[in-house]
């Protein structure tokens, strides 16, 4: 096991020194942006000397490296914009990211949960058409077009909901609902599915054959078993909470993590996109590694199949 | 700060919001006391920081600053210059102003005192180019300031500048004793109308009026900054009502506000220009007659009204308007006249037609992309095919001024707050010319360092002449600037874009 993971964490160092050294450069390569912090009226004295005072007139070498530095100890240089350590600017935004985020997948676990068992166990054909259909027309709209109509009609039409903003919790309910819509489709399906083939395993027949009640059938053996494919769902989905948050943040103007990068990158404020990427690599890359190792822990299979390698 | 900033921010949001909502019912029943007045205002770009020495953005944190800061002189809507910290100036020689300070001018304590020292200390403060701050750009013929005695101060220039009443409106005053101990850019103590109650770097700014302001205190007690990812977003909160005035209200949405009641737009005239900048340094647009047929061969009206909805007016021949020095009102736009664009088209060798590029920054201008396209279906009739090269910002930004690499064409908007800054960015030494003409180059110079108004004026007048002779750029139209406001908001839409809050009233 310790060899798994050492390997692990290994190729997860990797993949996060690839990640961030493709964004620094990817980002160097457009200029640097003091020009852009600057009235165009600024001398050209002036401009060379905010470049010096940055140390954006150093070759990018020397800038990769100190970038590297940064990284290693999540303190960097100041926000050119917010004139504060990126890294407190970036940490600020996590929390309503993370409050629409965690929101958002509550909603969409409790309305997947309903949609995908009654799409698998209800009795009547008609039920289940009614709950596995309005799901697929689901999955073909787009986020940020779900987010504009609702914002429009509960928002603007019927001002019932706030149309965009933060502070109280009604500001929260369209974000995350919207946010929460997205996801219900991968996991009502997968629940369905896992719900229909668990189902028609031997151990139900037999609870069944036993004389068991249906509703202790479903609660005690079918569900607690067609689960675990979900949780794998929503750990997959993480990235489409993450990139969905950054459209919607801009649709709702909710003041996260999303709309932070978003305008940091129009207005090239590069110690806060370096600090926000290395964040989200950061968050992304550590969550895989637990899913990784959970899975060897649960099932012996994998870290067989590992050393086998080695 | 952080999490129960946040959380307190949004709380007085909310109850700034219901005070709001509760002001207008309540002057309406009339009786009891005054009631709480109390505004918010829509922003498409957050303010990241509020010190006022790194606020440059003139429609969100330049509108703060002035708020909670005093500077030395403050421009009103129609560009006169009025006293604020000091009371009255005089000129000593061509580059040296004297300004005596207002003696009851006071921090919001009540009792730190605006004097001499502070004024030194802040242009100290803003000069050092290790501070890298960018308000320090305005400052280009600012040289330093003297202090004469604790009330009296020289500001000191290189040359003479008849414009530099509207960089100082820019140098507003931190106390230099509270700096040392606090961070400016999240926290502020200020000598102007209102204080800041709370602020979250690029999200809610609430502001209450200053009870030890020294000066007029202001009508309306709480001012809510809302931030909006964009100008859709902030049509619909002011639809909605979340909010009582927003300015960056688009075209396309003008007629949404409209339709609803209590709520207009009003149109300003705004001093960006819109134009198609034209790089003399390559092939065809060096000669001048390509530049000049390109002018004849757009019907820049019909952009207006197709497009832009009426919301401007076509520039007159040259990028000032008339509130600037120097407009000249002799200048008519180039006429919409194809045959003649054929013919000079034909001249310069290209009757056969050619094939120019445009760069267009993605998102950026009001309808830009549109516009261009528009363009491009124009200079289709008289053989011209324009390319379009859609590309983000930042990448146009870089292509622009570093990397020296325009298109024959790009759609750009720009101004600047006075003259000689404007018609700078087509003198030759700016990175944003791509045009050298010395005789314009001689004439803004002598603009900028004449005397008097009337000698800065005649130059500029030439200046601007010979622009539109020498078409540098394609003119089109100021970018519409539309502000949509309750009807209740007593305001003058300022031609410059400040929004001050200390100007807004409502409606007894």
């Amino acid at each position: 096991m310790t060899t798994y993971l050492l390997r692990r964490i290994g190729s997860s160092l990797i993949a996060l020194w690839l990640v961030l050294t493709l964004v620094f450069f990817a980002l160097h390569l457009a200029g640097d942006p003091v020009r852009l912090m600057l009235d165009p009226s600024a001398s050209e004295e002036t401009v060379a000397a905010f470049r010096e005072s940055l140390g954006y007139d150093a070759p990018l070498v020397v800038q990769y490296l100190r970038f590297l530095g940064s990284v290693a100890t999540f303190s960097f240089p100041d926000s050119l914009r917010f004139r504060v350590p990126a890294s407190d600017v970036v940490l600020e935004k996590v929390g309503p990211t993370a409050e629409l985020a965690v929101t958002a997948i509550i909603i969409a676990v409790a309305v997947a949960l309903l949609v995908g068992y009654l799409g698998a166990q209800a009795r009547r054909g008609w039920v289940r058409a009614l709950v596995t259909w309005p799901v697929s027309v689901l999955q073909a709209f787009p986020t940020f077009y779900l987010g504009v109509v609702l914002a429009l009609v509960v928002g603007v039409q019927l001002g019932w909901l706030p149309t965009g903003g933060s502070g109280t919790p009604a500001h929260l309910v369209l974000p995350a609902l919207t946010l929460a819509l997205a996801l219900v489709p991968a996991i009502a399906r997968t629940l369905r599915a896992s719900t229909v083939r668990v189902a028609g395993e031997d151990f139900v027949r037999t609870a069944r054959a036993r004389g068991l009640r249906r509703s202790e059938v479903v609660g005690r053996h079918i569900l607690p078993n067609a689960l675990l494919p979900v949780i794998t769902v929503i750990g997959l989905e993480l990235g489409t909470v993450l990139g969905g948050s950054i459209v919607l943040e801009k649709v709702f103007s909710w003041p996260g993590l999303g709309q932070l990068m978003i305008t940091s990158v129009v207005n090239r404020d590069y110690p806060v996109v370096l600090a926000s990427v290395t964040f989200l690599a950061v968050v992304f890359i550590v969550l895989n590694l637990l899913v990784d190792v959970a899975y060897g822990l649960i099932d012996p299979r994998i870290r067989i199949g590992a050393r086998g390698r080695v | 700060m952080t999490r129960r900033a946040h959380t307190l921010a949004s709380v007085a949001a909310v109850a700034t919001l219901s005070l709001a909502a509760c002001s207008s019912a309540a002057t309406g029943s009339g009786g009891g006391s005054e009631p709480e007045s109390a505004i918010a205002i829509g922003l498409t770009s957050g303010v990241e920081s509020i010190d006022p020495h790194a606020a440059s953005t003139v429609r969100s944190s330049t509108g703060v600053a002035a708020a909670v800061y005093s500077s030395l002189v403050a421009i009103d809507a129609d560009q006169n210059v009025l006293p604020e910290a000091a009371e009255r100036w005089e000129q000593i020689d061509s580059t040296t102003w004297r300004f005596h300070l207002d003696p009851d001018a006071v921090f919001s304590d009540g009792e730190t005192p605006l004097d001499a020292g502070t004024v030194v200390w802040n242009f100290e403060r803003l000069l050092d180019p290790a501070n890298a701050l960018s308000v320090a750009g305005y400052l280009k013929t600012i040289t330093g300031a003297v202090k004469v005695d604790d009330h009296t101060v020289d500001v000191t220039l290189s040359g003479p500048d008849v414009s530099v009443f509207l960089a100082l409106a820019y140098v507003r005053f931190l106390d230099p004793t509270w700096t040392e101990s606090h961070d400016p850019n999240v926290e502020a103590f200020g000598s102007g109308p209102y204080v800041v109650e709370s602020f979250s770097p690029s999200g809610d700014i609430v502001l209450r009026a200053n009870e030890n302001y020294w000066g007029e205190p202001p009508a309306i007690d709480t001012v809510t900054y809302h931030v909006y990812g964009d100008a859709t977003a902030e049509a619909n909160a002011l639809i909605a009502g979340e909010i009582q005035l927003g300015g960056d209200i688009e075209p396309r949405d003008v007629e949404r506000i409209a339709a609803t009641d209590g709520i207009e737009t009003v149109n300003a005239a705004s001093i960006r220009a819109a134009f198609l900048k034209l790089n003399t340094e390559v092939e065809p647009t060096d000669d001048v007659r390509v530049r000049q047929a390109l002018n004849y061969a757009v019907d820049k009206q019909a952009i207006i009204d197709s497009i832009l909805l009426g919301t401007t007016e076509q520039s007159q021949g040259q990028v000032l308007t008339e509130y600037f020095l120097g407009y000249n009102d002799a200048l008519e736009p180039y006429p919409y006249d194809p045959d003649r664009a054929r013919e000079l088209l034909a001249e310069a060798g290209h009757a056969d037609g050619l094939t120019l590029t445009v760069d267009v920054p993605s998102g950026t201008y009001v309808e830009g992309e549109n516009i261009t396209t528009a363009i491009g279906q124009q200079l289709a009739e008289v053989g011209v095919t324009l390319e379009q090269n859609v590309i983000p910002f930042a990448t146009y930004m870089e292509r622009y001024t570093e990397t020296h690499e325009l298109s024959q064409t790009a759609y750009l908007t720009q101004s600047q707050m006075s003259t000689d800054r404007f018609l700078g960015l087509f003198e030759t030494e700016s990175v944003y010319a791509y045009w050298s003409n010395p005789e314009f180059d001689e004439l803004v110079l002598q603009g900028r360092y004449a005397e008097t108004e009337e000698e800065a004026a005649a130059a500029y007048e030439q200046a601007v002449e010979i622009m539109r002779e020498e078409a540098p750029v394609l003119f089109l139209f100021p970018q519409p600037k539309v502000y949509g406001l309750s009807e209740d908001l007593v305001w003058d839409v300022r031609d410059d874009e400040w929004i001050l809050p200390q100007d807004i009233s409502l409606e007894p």
